[in-house]
């Protein structure tokens, strides 16, 4: 039952993460692309985490860690690009 | 480097325990090389990032009541993360889309770091509002219904900080 | 088993506000109010599929990482959305049709320090 359960979540993550695609190409400016690119990130953490529940091959957990990080680092460079105009 | 280790010597030690301990819950063996390596990295850790000065952080009068409010804080904030998220919902899921969003203006009296920061955060994630800017006492929110907006200043959890930030001053 | 039904419930919970998220992305007019939906939906819904897996795996470590996982997550997006709230408002990013604005700042000042007149009146009168 739990394993339908979790498929079934993937799927749909999935599927979501599709749609919220459309925003970040039709997003009238710079940032709803930033707000949706945050958005699909964490629908794409929580798929890693389930697959790593799904094939019991926990190694994924510490993936999902080193993306966690990534994407915020990637977002804070985005952003400070943004107000300052330089990242460096 | 190792000078400013040798100041503050409990708090060098207070680290390396820490990222040891850490180490040992996340590797998960008590195989002798695994923990070679975590003493080594923790050491290079250590000396690389002696300028924290954790016994600083220590040194700051933490009393149990403290500790207290902060654990009744946190048991509220999550009622009132669970209620604000049922409350989106309903604004998204309803087919006219009720909003009506705006912002406000007001004052933030808190002056300790640490409480604006959890203050800051929690006005992001109750309901309705978030954080637009925070300059020395003037805070911007953006709220998503004109109701949520007039209550925001009597608010229970800004009650709770404020009580908590008297608690410093004494 | 019955720790397999809690978990669907969390499970299941979680999954319903992110697919609120996402909708809210798609449907609320301007930056500012999908920013609700990033902050409070994406937040909640993360912590509960978290739970959910927390009680289907049986193993310290792995639930070490998770909680890890979780705290980072949490602390995370309510930053991420206050900085990208602030940085539209520095730029100026245009709000939706028919935004209100309250000016509280003077009002809440005057009421502070009446508050704090009325409280110390009180104490010299308790003393």
């Amino acid at each position: 039952m739990i394993n339908t359960v979790l498929y079934v979540i993937v799927i749909g993550l999935i599927l979501f993460s599709l749609l919220a695609i459309v925003r970040a190409y039709s997003g009238p400016t710079v940032l709803d692309r930033v707000v949706a690119m945050n958005v699909i990130t964490t629908n794409v953490v929580i798929v890693i985490l389930i697959f790593a529940y799904l094939d019991s091959s926990f190694y994924y957990i510490d993936v999902a860690f080193v993306f966690v990080l990534g994407a915020f680092i990637g977002t804070l460079c985005i952003l400070k690009l943004l107000r300052e105009g330089h990242i460096i | 480097m190792l000078e400013r280790m040798k100041g503050d010597l409990m708090g060098s030690i207070f680290i390396f325990i820490l990222l040891m301990a850490f180490w040992l819950l996340i590797s998960a063996s008590t195989h002798w090389q695994h923990i070679l390596v975590g003493a080594i990295f923790s050491l290079i850790l250590t000396v690389f990032w002696s300028n924290l000065n954790i016994s600083a952080v220590n040194r700051t009068n933490f009393t149990i009541l403290q500790a207290f409010l902060l654990i009744k804080y946190f048991v509220h904030l999550v009622i009132e993360i669970v209620i604000a998220n049922i409350s989106v919902a309903m604004i998204v899921l309803n087919p006219r889309l009720p909003i009506s969003p705006g912002i406000v203006i007001m004052r933030c009296d808190l002056e300790r770091s640490l409480l604006r920061v959890l203050y800051v955060n929690s006005i992001t994630l109750t309901p309705g509002t978030i954080t637009v800017e925070l300059e020395d006492n003037l805070l911007i929110v953006h709220a998503l219904t004109e109701d949520v907006a007039h209550g925001v200043e009597d608010w229970a959890l800004n009650r709770r900080l404020m009580e908590m930030e008297a608690l410093y001053k004494k | 088993m019955v720790l397999h039904y809690i978990a669907a419930f969390f499970l299941i919970g979680g999954f319903f506000f992110l697919i609120v998220g996402v909708l809210g992305l798609l449907r609320l007019p301007d930056v500012y109010t999908r920013m609700h939906a990033l902050g409070k939906c994406d937040t909640l819904g993360t912590g509960m599929v978290l739970v959910g897996l927390m009680f289907l795996i049986h193993d310290v470590t792995n639930i070490t990482k998770l909680v890890l996982i979780m705290v980072m997550i949490v602390t995370i997006n309510p930053v991420i959305t206050h900085l990208i709230a602030k940085t539209a408002y520095n730029r100026g990013t245009p709000m939706a049709e028919g935004s209100f604005l309250i000016n509280d700042y003077v009002a809440s000042q005057r009421r502070r320090r009446k508050r704090m007149t009325e409280s110390s009146l009180s104490q010299e009168g308790e003393e």
